[in-house]
């Protein structure tokens, strides 16, 4: 039971890092009907971002290793965290304004290929700038094991990635279905067209939500290379592409189906690993999402089309 | 069908002329690889191998995504299928037998295996449509590729070696060229018209008659068993498969050559795959005059800006002539 207890917190915890990363999918599926493959190169310069940062704290301030669990610990993954997101928030209006805005007319494929190229760039640009090597993410929190009835493990830095998690999807929460802006973002997901007649200013709207969605998934990336600190510029592909499936498995475009999607995602993944074997873990992710898909065509809370004639 | 039954037996009669100087190269060494025995050099020879199997692979989408409006994104787990498969076969079963009966069983085994696999996708996407069948296939591929990647028989993840490397160039250049016809040909007919059809409104398609769920299911049984046979000329003219080769990205690669000549256009499938594996090369000049190896991140915006500046593709809807269709 208590092995059970363990899988289910890894998942939670695995589930999380990918629940931020599907919302950004979901989101910008929800305003441009783009499934942006470049998504999980942005979790990837997020984690670059974050490197450099600390690296250049490093530098400043030198290295004290004791202050790893202290509170300023915690506060320093934080401000790495903040750093990460603006970082990349602005690399995502960047991406939005240049390659994306030109092809706001143009079929949905097109959109889609203009992904690829951006993600190939991104991919190929990393490994120019950072090298193709993977890099070791430096610690700056030490894992602290915090022992829970039954022989259960709580790792300290699960409890960090799960905490801002949530924090930041409630924060999500709360601009989406609370605020003006939240209202128009929506509004664009129902129709783009009619949205701008009813005087939104669409460009301004699409553009917020995509350093939104990039925001999370550099907040991501962090996460993920503190738990898995081998950083390289082609990581984002598997979580990247692992999250899009979270997403569309909820029901794409829908933010409550990412977050439910990511997390059975999260933890059928601990599961598998932990019960079956370790080696099918990649394959079980697609498995889940055939299966879901052929029971309900457009994921678990996605709502259905009826075509008219 | 007078007409295929005429093209197979020039075709028979071309496979066997080039098998003749085939037999020769298995005299001289059985194992050494052909790309240093042919006359240009190998370099060259393994970017026009590639192009070639890359136009078979670029055509073959073409028909699902071009014609009939079936968005895959799981291309390469078809090819990965034809070529683990064929490999598979010539090697445990047929390791000794000529080269000749090698390669056509190769080629069948490759094809139908491929094919089986494209009518079971066919069939589990009927009810889907758009992205979301987008997603099983690449889902599909992706499992395929993780299997193979646990199977110790086909090698695991150390990958195939040691697969007799019997297909040259000129037998990929034949084959993409009977793939071009045959897809040519295939549009131009009476299922041409109903993939069409199928594509511009299938509720209207219908209504004609045409039944769109078998359209559909032959569309990717069709597809698929030229992604195999893609797999097939690789695997038997590298010698070497590994499940690296075979990740969604290859997919990807695949639809953009489809996009970047212009989809739903036959020679654009064929430009745009042509274009996709030379660029590469060509950047290559450019590295040399800058130093970094900046070739995959100008190739990268080379995709970016050829769909902001020509959004329906290099070709758009236009065919070459000797591709147009006649009706």
């Amino acid at each position: 039971m208590s092995e059970f207890i363990q899988h289910t917190i890894n998942g939670l915890s695995l589930g999380s890092i990918y629940a931020l990363v599907a919302l950004g999918y979901t989101m910008v599926f929800g305003v441009l009907q783009l499934i942006n493959f470049a998504h999980g190169d942005l979790f990837m310069m997020g984690a670059f971002i974050g490197f450099y940062f600390i690296r250049l704290i490093h530098f400043f301030f030198g290295h004290d290793s004791s202050s790893l669990s202290s509170p300023s610990g915690v506060l320093f993954s934080m401000t790495v965290i903040v750093v990460s997101m603006l970082g990349t928030a602005l690399l995502g209006m960047v991406m939005e304004r240049l390659a994306y805005r030109p092809l706001r007319k143009s079929p949905r494929i097109n959109l889609l290929i203009t992904a690829i190229g951006v993600s190939l760039f991104l991919e190929y640009g990393g490994q120019l700038l950072f090298g193709a090597s993977p890099e070791f993410f430096p610690t700056i929190l030490s894992k602290q094991a915090i022992a829970l009835p039954g022989g259960v493990i709580l790792d300290s830095t699960q409890v960090l990635i799960f905490s801002t998690a949530v924090v930041l999807m409630l924060l999500l929460h709360f601009l989406v279905f609370k605020t003006q802006f939240g209202r128009s973002m929506r509004a664009i997901s129902h129709s783009l067209e009619h949205a701008s007649l009813i005087g939104i200013n669409v460009n301004k709207v699409i553009m917020i939500t995509f350093m939104i969605s990039s925001a999370l998934a550099g907040a991501a990336g962090v996460m993920y290379s503190i738990s898995y600190p081998k950083i390289d510029p082609l990581m984002g592909l598997l979580p990247g592409l692992k999250a899009f499936v979270a997403a569309v498995l909820g029901g794409i475009g829908n933010i409550k189906g990412a977050l439910l999607g990511a997390t059975l995602l999260g933890l059928a993944e601990t599961y598998v690993a932990g019960y079956i074997s370790s080696s099918y873990r990649d394959a079980l992710a697609f498995l889940v999402l055939i299966v879901v898909l052929l029971l309900r065509p457009s994921g678990i809370l996605g709502s259905k089309k009826i075509e008219k004639v | 069908m007078l007409a295929f039954i005429a093209i197979g037996c020039i075709l028979n009669m071309l496979f066997t002329m080039s098998f003749d100087v085939l037999n020769d190269f298995h005299q001289i060494s059985f194992l050494k690889p052909m790309r240093e025995q042919s006359l240009i050099s190998p370099y060259y020879y393994s970017v026009l191998l590639l192009l070639g199997i890359n136009i078979i692979l670029s055509t073959s989408l073409a028909l699902l995504n071009g014609f009939t409006g079936l968005f895959t994104m799981g291309h390469a787990g078809f090819m990965a299928i034809g070529a683990y498969t064929a490999a598979y076969v010539v090697k445990s079963y047929l390791p000794t037998a000529a080269p000749m009966l090698q390669l056509f069983t190769a080629l069948a085994v490759g094809s139908l295996s491929a094919s089986l696999f494209g009518l079971c996708i066919g069939f589990a996407g009927l009810r889907l449509s758009g992205d979301y069948l987008g997603m099983v296939t690449l889902g599909f591929s992706e499992i395929i590729r993780v299997s193979l990647l646990n199977i110790e028989a086909v090698g695991g993840a150390r990958g195939m070696t040691d697969i007799p490397q019997f297909i040259n160039l000129g037998m990929v250049t034949l084959i993409a060229l009977i793939v071009i016809i045959l897809v040519k040909r295939i549009r131009d007919g009476r299922f041409g018209r109903a993939m069409f059809a199928v594509k511009e409104n299938e509720m209207a398609a219908n209504l004609i008659g045409i039944n769109p769920l078998e359209v559909k299911v032959r569309a990717f049984v069709l597809s698929s068993a030229l992604a195999g046979v893609a797999g097939v000329c690789f695997a038997f003219s590298e010698g070497y498969l590994s499940t690296q080769t075979f990740t969604f990205v290859k997919s990807f690669e695949i639809i953009a050559m489809n996009v970047i000549g212009g989809l739903g256009s036959l020679s654009g499938a064929i430009l745009g795959g042509a274009m996709l594996s030379l660029l590469p090369e060509v950047l290559r000049k450019v590295q040399d005059f800058t130093g970094v190896d900046i070739r995959m991140v100008l190739y990268a915006l080379t995709m970016i800006l050829i769909m902001i500046l020509r959004p329906k593709g290099l070709l758009g809807q236009k065919e070459w002539k000797w591709l147009s269709s006649p009706n």
